[in-house]
């Protein structure tokens, strides 16, 4: 189980607020500006979590661009990044894909700490050791501008389907 | 009896020396004959492995984690802060400003290197080119790739960062780079195959680990670009990147 997630600052810019429910009931207000932030060229934005998707391990990279401090992050599941503006089914699929120890892939739109948002192309790997699933790695890379953009109208189509 | 350490052939010529002096210094420290190898290339390194003439090896994170899941391998150490970065580089002259400008169909120089050539198509997604939209050009050696940059057989060059900053001035100043890598979380390691004898591993370690303790290992370390020296790698920091390189797949 998770600890307390810190709540977000509420953004001194124009900002839009949603509540959030995630699927072991924790609810939360987040905060949306509509900034993105551009991926650092040149680096890689590493995390792990344990089965349920507790983050174990945040390198610099992920800590520069989520905004928040490693502190924040370690201990917290990875939906403290997610961005309201992404489809539930998107991580269903996902899950569903990781937890049958396979490898997944796919654009998303992170939410940051500060209400800003950054377009990354997502990796997924399970972590196996003896044959067992004991938590899964997850790589980010900068994704093309005409990949982020095939993803916001898929996103939006799906989004509009969910509502 | 001796045992094989073998080097990977990713260090810069400039560094051949220094590796010859480091294995005699560890050969001391550890009191374990050595036999060091210092393949110049990947095959001249796959044929060591394949013969059982690399009981040890220091070996790049691509080819460690084949190594570790297929050939009887486990990670002992890693050097302390030191990372497996590359340049993609150009002419200095080139009509190529940006990753974005690379044109469909040009000629990537690179050595036979995996992580480096993994590591140098995911540098280039964001301009969406990839493997299919690029001809690659194998060179035997990273300072093989700059040549057929200036010799213009090739416009693309990746280059492992240690290799790039190793070039002569002057041929550095004939490149321009496009993009660096700082990934900071994939290394090189030291690998033991399980046939070393539990003993011999451990003085081995012991050897590698005490390396750094002295003013003449320093200073050998740091001619190899590995100023810190070698700290203990676990089991499960191997396993890590091995899921690390697997995500860098595709």
């Amino acid at each position: 189980m998770h600890s307390v997630i810190p709540d977000m600052a509420v953004p001194d810019q124009p900002h839009k607020t949603y509540h959030s429910q995630f699927y072991d009931g924790t609810e939360r207000d987040v905060y949306v500006v509509d900034e993105e932030k551009p991926f650092p060229k040149g680096k890689l934005i590493v995390s792990r979590t344990d089965t349920t998707g507790v983050i174990t391990h945040a390198n610099q990279a992920f800590i520069e661009m989520s905004g928040y401090t490693r502190e924040e992050l370690i201990g917290q599941p990875h939906y403290i990044l997610r961005h309201p503006e992404m489809p539930a089914a998107a991580y269903k699929g996902l899950w569903e894909t990781i937890e049958q120890d396979k490898k997944w892939h796919g654009y998303v739109k992170n939410l940051r700490k500060d209400g800003c948002y950054y377009w990354v192309y997502a990796t997924i790997v399970p972590n196996v050791r003896q044959g067992k699933i004991v938590g899964y790695s997850s790589v980010r890379r900068e994704p093309s501008r005409a990949k982020i953009a095939e993803s916001e109208a898929l996103y939006q189509q799906l989004l509009r389907e969910e509502s | 009896m001796s045992l094989h350490i073998v080097i990977a052939p990713d260090f810069a010529p400039s560094r051949y020396a220094g590796w010859y002096f480091f294995a005699t210094m560890l050969q001391k420290q550890a009191d374990l004959q050595l036999k060091l190898h210092l393949p110049t290339t990947a095959e001249e390194q796959s044929a060591l492995i394949e013969r059982g003439q690399a009981d040890f090896i220091y070996a790049n994170p691509y080819d460690s984690a084949e190594l570790i899941r297929e050939k009887g391998y486990r990670a002992v150490a890693r050097p302390v802060d030191v990372y497996d970065e590359m340049v993609i580089v150009t002419q200095h002259d080139s009509a190529i400003a940006t990753i974005e400008d690379i044109p469909r169909n040009a000629i990537v120089s690179l050595a036979a290197n995996k992580d480096i050539e993994m590591i140098g198509l995911r540098l280039l997604e964001p301009a969406d080119v990839d493997a299919s939209t690029l001809r690659f050009q194998y060179a035997k050696t990273f300072p093989a790739v700059a040549r057929s940059l200036l010799d213009n057989q090739a416009s693309v060059g990746f280059l492992l960062a240690d290799a790039f900053e190793s070039l002569s001035a002057s041929t550095r100043e004939k490149l321009r780079v496009l993009r660096s890598s700082d990934i900071q979380d994939i290394h090189h390691a030291m690998l033991a195959h399980s046939r070393v004898d539990k003993a011999a591993g451990l003085q081995f370690l012991k050897g590698l680990l005490s390396a750094g303790k002295t003013q003449r290992g320093r200073t050998w370390l740091a001619e190899l670009g590995i100023p810190d020296g070698f700290a203990i790698m676990l089991k499960e920091e191997g396993e890590f990147m091995i899921d690390l390189m697997e995500t860098l797949k595709d």
